[in-house]
């Protein structure tokens, strides 16, 4: 893995971050809620190590969707771009989104959580990382 | 693929839309704009007849 911080953003890098230790593991999400959110099949997203997160840029357009239960999904309100999750009690940041790191994070995905919510139209593709039915139990 | 109108929406809600009539195409996108703005490495999207697109509720949520 490269050299710390990493460093990442949103689309019109408005919202810039840093993580500053390596990130707690990494997976792939098939949860409807995260098919909503993304447009997509699925979330890569890093779990962070607490305390590991700061924003360097950008605070003031960081919004967040409070959903029933759960973490918050944070976006940035200029660009629309997916960003991280958020414990709504502590404040900490969970998991930030792969697609947001710059390159060369050297992060891979060692999982699939939610796997029996997973998009119809996007078979799971065979490559050997462990599934979950459910949350990956901690 | 089902017979239009297709119906969707995001994540609470909000916004509704439906898709009058069948989907040209559909693939997924791996340009660095898409990875950022979703999150991830690619973007999945239908390509849609053009005026097909009807926003059925949460039009003003929308922003460009």
């Amino acid at each position: 893995m490269s050299e710390f911080p990493l460093s990442g953003g949103c689309l019109c890098g408005g919202v810039r971050y840093e993580v500053t230790a390596p990130p707690l593991s990494a997976g792939y999400c098939h949860c409807t809620r995260c098919q909503r959110r993304t447009g997509t099949a699925a979330s890569a997203q890093a779990r962070l190590a607490p305390g590991s997160f700061r924003i360097v840029s950008g605070a003031e357009l960081v919004r967040e969707y409070r959903p029933p239960d759960g973490f918050l999904k944070c976006f940035c309100s200029n660009c629309g771009g997916a960003l991280w999750s958020k414990d709504a009690e502590s404040g900490e940041v969970m998991s930030v989104r792969l697609g947001t790191f710059d390159p060369g994070h050297g992060i891979r995905p060692q999982f699939r959580t939610f796997v029996t919510y997973a998009a119809e139209w996007e078979p799971i593709p065979d490559d050997g990382l462990e599934r979950f039915s459910e949350g990956k139990p901690r | 693929m089902l017979e239009p109108p297709l119906t969707g929406g995001c994540l609470c809600g909000g916004v509704r839309f439906e898709v009058t009539e069948p989907l040209r195409d559909a693939g997924y996108c791996h340009c660095t704009r898409c990875q950022r703005r979703t999150g991830n490495a690619a973007s999945v999207s239908g390509g849609i007849v053009p005026g097909s697109l009807r926003v059925v509720s949460g039009d003003e949520l929308l922003t460009d």
